[in-house]
């Protein structure tokens, strides 16, 4: 395995022989993944095998049958307000009547708040300042509605962002969205990397292995790889037969197509 | 409209039903907008199908085994949060079965309910207006209950805006900040229990669900923000029940049914003036720039 340049970085995110069942059926055996501070990480596996189950995990919203999951070193439900979570735009109402500014807000609650969950002038501020981040500060004031699909997304980017989190976690954030919204979401991306740990949920693998330091693959186990390690034997072993891959960074040589893929 | 008046402030009985209208919009208005955004209207529905065994069962308690402090209301209100709470923990722990639990206390909440009733002996009106209102009957100690009804649901959905708004957008987000999404749940459903409650005596059983979502519904044709459509939906659930009332007085119709279909036809009015003024715009638009079609992208 090629050295990591991140083996020698705080690790930020463990876990430790985890395996999961859902209903009794085990859906990871097994796993061990390594995240270090900084790190950007890319988390690619088919349909339904279980990249949200290994979200989830980190996010403490669900317990591994054994095995520890590590966040900072505690458990997940301790440092929740260091972690930022942004599901993908299609999985909310578009419809929702909620303001920009309300969605974002959202992201500075928190339960030891007070029962009532009021939100201060410093809450209003931080989810300005997270707006402006992704460029939508200008619209806060409009309906969730109102926005396309790719203001959408950003705003559940902001949203994640407000807490000012080390941790950043996006489920599939360019799911339907078209290519130029895309590409500004994998630049944004780009940018809150420098300072934060990201973890994307993707299935764009060919895009996305410009900007990611390690791509997790998860199928029943998980491996881990450097990118620059990743083959097109391994992605179709991944997959399963045919995939389509997208080269956005290909050269043509004498010998043919040659796919190319670098940190 | 003047005869209206004048009849209203000589009849106490009129009053009494003005006040009970007034004052289930407030309740309508605070919650009606939740359930809309949450998309659990169906629940709703269910609870308020439920409530008739609880007015049949306290009915039946009161007059054959004397219980004569148990009244009808209290048993729709036991009723009604006990059907909230059973909905919240089936679908809090199996999704999957939530639609057939509603389905089930739908209909048997309604033969319990009916069961009661045919089992209490006395000349019985009551069936009728329990499905489909009898604002007129309204006494003061229904006031008095509807406004406790009122400060608790109102209150309860004023305090608790922010949670509230944060569980119906995104259940999972809100966990993952640590919000005990299923204690807000409860509360939720209890709450829209409690006004179910509410305008039951107003349009009835069969009728609950037409003013918990239309009003709401025409609110939202001005309003994609929830606070706003709260104060609207209250505003407009005001309009309609004096209104319905006001209509229904003169030919001597019934006033629940007049008030739905107030409610149907404001709606409607509302949707349709909407589409015309926006098909106008459009067209001004697409002339004034000599295309056909708008140019409002400039999103992403």
């Amino acid at each position: 395995m090629n050295p990591n340049p991140f083996d020698k970085a705080e690790k930020v995110i463990e876990l430790k022989d985890v395996t999961f069942a859902y209903e009794g059926e085990t859906v990871m055996a097994g796993v061990n993944i390594d995240i270090h501070r900084r790190e950007f990480a890319s988390v690619v596996g088919p349909n339904g095998s279980g990249k949200s189950t290994l979200i989830k995990l980190i996010l403490g919203l669900l317990k591994p049958l054994s095995g520890s999951v590590r966040v900072f070193g505690q458990p997940p439900e301790k440092v929740r307000q260091r972690i930022g979570y942004a599901p993908q735009h299609a999985q909310v109402d578009p419809q929702f009547p909620a303001t920009l500014l309300d969605v974002v807000l959202m992201g500075l609650l928190r339960p030891d708040k007070g029962i009532f969950g009021r939100h201060t002038r410093e809450d209003r501020e931080a989810a300005i300042a997270a707006l402006e981040m992704v460029d939508l500060a200008d619209r806060m004031a409009q309906p969730f509605s109102a926005l396309s699909g790719g203001q959408r997304q950003r705003a559940l980017i902001a949203r994640a962002l407000a807490s000012n989190p080390e941790i950043l976690i996006f489920d599939e954030p360019t799911a339907n969205l078209d290519a130029n919204a895309e590409f500004k979401l994998y630049d944004l991306m780009q940018e809150l990397n420098r300072e934060r740990t990201i973890i994307l949920v993707s299935h764009d693998l060919g895009f996305v292995s410009q900007i990611v330091h390690t791509v997790i693959c998860v199928r029943y186990n998980v491996q881990v790889h450097p990118t620059s390690e990743l083959t097109g034997d391994m992605i179709t072993e991944l997959y399963g037969g045919d995939i389509r891959m997208v080269r956005h960074d290909h050269r043509c040589t004498e010998e043919g197509h040659n796919v190319a893929l670098h940190k | 409209m003047l005869h209206f008046i004048s009849e209203v402030l000589q009849y106490p009985f009129l009053q009494y039903a003005l006040a009970a209208g007034l004052l289930s919009a407030v309740a309508c208005g605070s919650i009606g907008p939740f359930v809309a955004a949450r998309r659990i209207t169906f629940i709703a529905g269910g609870i308020a199908h439920s409530v008739l065994a609880g007015l049949g069962g306290a009915l039946y308690l009161n007059r054959v085994h004397g219980w004569t402090w148990l009244e009808p209301m209290h048993g729709a209100v036991v009723a009604a949060l006990g059907t909230a709470a059973l909905i919240a923990l089936v679908s809090l722990k199996a999704r999957e079965k939530e639609d057939t639990l509603i389905g089930a206390l739908w209909a048997v909440g309604m033969a319990a309910g009916v069961l009661f009733i045919y089992a209490t002996p006395g000349y019985n009106q009551n069936l009728m207006s329990y499905l489909f209102g009898n604002i007129l009957m309204v006494a003061p100690a229904d006031l008095t209950r509807l406004l406790i009804m009122d400060i608790v649901v109102a209150g309860t959905t004023i305090a608790l805006y922010n949670r509230f708004l944060a569980i119906c957008f995104d259940e999972e987000f809100a966990r993952s900040r640590g919000i005990n999404v299923e204690l807000y749940y409860v509360i939720l459903l209890g709450l829209t229990a409690l006004a179910v409650v509410a305008l039951v005596s107003v349009v009835g059983i069969v009728m609950v669900i037409a003013l918990l979502t239309l009003p709401v519904a025409t609110s939202a044709q001005f309003t994609r923000v929830l606070w706003k459509q709260m104060v609207l939906t209250t505003l407009v659930s005001g309009c309609l029940t004096t209104g319905g009332l006001w209509l229904s007085y003169g030919p001597d119709l019934p006033a629940g049914a007049t008030i739905v279909m107030l409610a149907g036809v404001t709606y409607l009015a509302v949707l349709t003036v909407k589409k015309l003024l926006r098909g106008r715009l459009l067209l001004q638009q697409a002339a004034r720039e000599g295309s056909g079609a708008p140019d409002e992208d400039h999103r992403i």
